[in-house]
């Protein structure tokens, strides 16, 4: 693979990620790394898409032929998938908000199908945007997480809490700053009025 | 007993040092001074210029140098104006004009200090007890005007010195009856019914001095006036015609923001943010006040900005310290 690639190589690298070797995928998420753009978040995306697929096709696949060839392939989607979701902490909040529906898209595919421990990284960084989204996710399936997404659910709540509390606040400061007037009545003198 | 005070008053000096100090309606004696200080009240850089002095005001020579100071005082020459206080002194003259300049020179926070102690126990004590109500510390002034209370000079004087401690000591009764005494001789007396309806504002009859000032008809001239005025409406919460008397006799830049603060208060929040708008932003919280309407419309980025030069020119304030976290956790709350 040559130093420098046109996007739609590596695009296309990406919609492959599963197949690729290790130094190619290395070269695919140095790229990312270095990158950061939308158009390397996008990568990413397609990427871990891409791993998580083929995941889930192995384990089909063992479940219906029982084969052991494939566990160890599965072991190394996994692997995959767990490392290219932790690119995502790159990326700015700018970036995420561009890619914001692609992210919880994946999220809401990651909980159907029970998969908490490769969610984690996707919650993390979509929390930095929109925390009241995985609030609601997180709750609903407080039962299923993992000790991580359960930390991340406590300091969401908290900041929640806070949120809604620093609302009121600053509502009861806004009237009072536009309704209280400080007009200080000074001492005068007789002198003072001729 | 106001018979008795103005029987007191029997020389010229002494009449003329009320009449300058408003404290009686007219001089009996000299009305070309009444002309002349009306015209050079009014405007004191005429005084060299078109309107000559009598020749019965340039015979007396402390009162010229009075009129001299008070001149300089106005025009803001302060130096000079300690000048004319000095050539008092090097005439050893301590006359009610001498008395006069340097009660001027405290109401105008010169420094004067050095000119109480005179010979003349009196005046000095007069002297001090105004430069301690001056400085709001009415319990040193009422005893420094009790060790003169024997000595009936300049009672008229003393008895509104004696009033202004009443009224900050809370002595209600006896401001009362001093008021009573002093409307009595002092009917047209426009400063003394304002300083009536101070008392009434003190005493937080703010309805009655409302009542007050609306049934004697008191001029508003100057911006202590005003205070007064606006204190009134704005204590009775007569915010539309604080307005409208802010609109019309605004001129400083504290009564322009006040305007800002009630045309905000009322929601008319384009008509108080052209003003915050032109105000200086390093004098007056007016990019704390934009940020607020800001708030109010719903551009909490702009309202952020706001903020932020709010802290960096003024000083940090805890509200908006709150209020720039909010906007910061809101953006990623905004739908909650």
């Amino acid at each position: 693979m040559p130093d420098n690639l046109p996007n739609l190589i590596y695009r296309d690298l990406a919609k492959n990620a599963s197949d690729l070797s290790d130094y190619d995928l290395f070269r695919l998420t140095d790229f990312i790394k270095s990158t950061k753009s939308d158009f390397a978040l996008d990568l990413l995306l397609i990427s871990f898409t891409s791993c998580y697929n083929k995941y889930l096709e192995q384990i089909e696949s063992i479940e219906t032929n029982n084969e052991n060839n494939n566990k160890n392939i599965l072991k190394l989607l996994s692997l995959r998938c767990k490392n290219l979701s932790s690119i995502l902490e790159y990326f700015e909040d700018d970036n995420l908000i561009n890619f914001k529906k692609e992210l919880m898209d994946i999220i809401s595919s990651l909980i159907s199908n029970n998969d908490f421990i490769f969610s984690q990284n996707f919650f993390i960084n979509l929390s930095k945007i929109e925390p009241l989204h995985c609030l609601k996710l997180l709750r609903k399936n407080k039962n299923d997480l993992t000790d991580e997404l359960s930390s991340l659910l406590i300091s969401i709540e908290e900041e929640f809490e806070e949120y809604q509390h620093l609302s009121f606040e600053v509502e009861e400061i806004i009237n009072k700053n536009i309704s209280d007037f400080k007009f200080d009545f000074p001492n005068f003198n007789y002198l003072d009025f001729i | 007993m106001s018979q008795k005070i103005l029987n007191e008053i029997n020389t010229e000096k002494e009449e003329i040092f009320y009449f300058l100090l408003d404290i009686l309606p007219s001089v009996r004696t000299n009305n070309e001074i009444a002309k002349f200080w009306n015209l050079f009240k009014g405007n004191p850089s005429t005084f060299h210029n078109s309107h000559k002095i009598p020749n019965s005001i340039s015979k007396m020579e402390s009162l010229v140098l009075f009129f001299k100071f008070y001149q300089a005082l106005y025009l803001e020459e302060k130096n000079k104006a300690i000048l004319y206080i000095e050539n008092f002194v090097n005439n050893e003259v301590f006359d009610e004009f001498y008395l006069l300049s340097v009660l001027f020179g405290i109401k105008e926070n010169l420094d004067v200090q050095s000119y109480f102690e005179i010979d003349d126990q009196y005046f000095s004590n007069l002297l001090k007890t105004y430069y301690f109500i001056k400085l709001n510390d009415f319990d040193k002034a009422y005893n420094i005007l009790i060790e003169i209370n024997s000595i009936n000079r300049l009672s008229l004087l003393k008895e509104i010195f004696y009033l202004q401690c009443a009224i900050e000591k809370g002595l209600y009764e006896e401001s009362e009856n001093i008021f009573t005494f002093l409307l009595e001789i002092n009917k047209n007396n426009n400063p003394l019914k304002k300083l009536y309806v101070y008392y009434l504002i003190r005493k937080g009859q703010i309805l009655e001095a409302q009542k007050y000032l609306a049934k004697n008809k008191i001029k508003i001239n100057t911006i202590k006036d005003r205070t007064l005025f606006l204190y009134n409406l704005l204590e009775t919460k007569q915010f539309d015609k604080a307005i409208s008397f802010l609109k019309k006799e605004g001129k400083t830049d504290e009564e322009f923001f006040l305007l800002a603060r009630l045309y905000h208060v009322i929601g008319l929040l384009d008509e108080a943010f052209n003003i915050y708008d032109k105000l200086d932003d390093t004098k007056f919280a007016v990019n704390k006040m934009k940020g607020i309407i800001y708030f109010q419309l719903g551009k909490m980025d702009k309202a952020l900005l706001a903020f932020n030069e709010e802290i960096s020119k003024r000083y940090v304030d805890t509200d908006i310290l709150k209020i720039i976290k909010f906007l910061k956790i809101k953006k990623r709350w905004n739908n909650a």
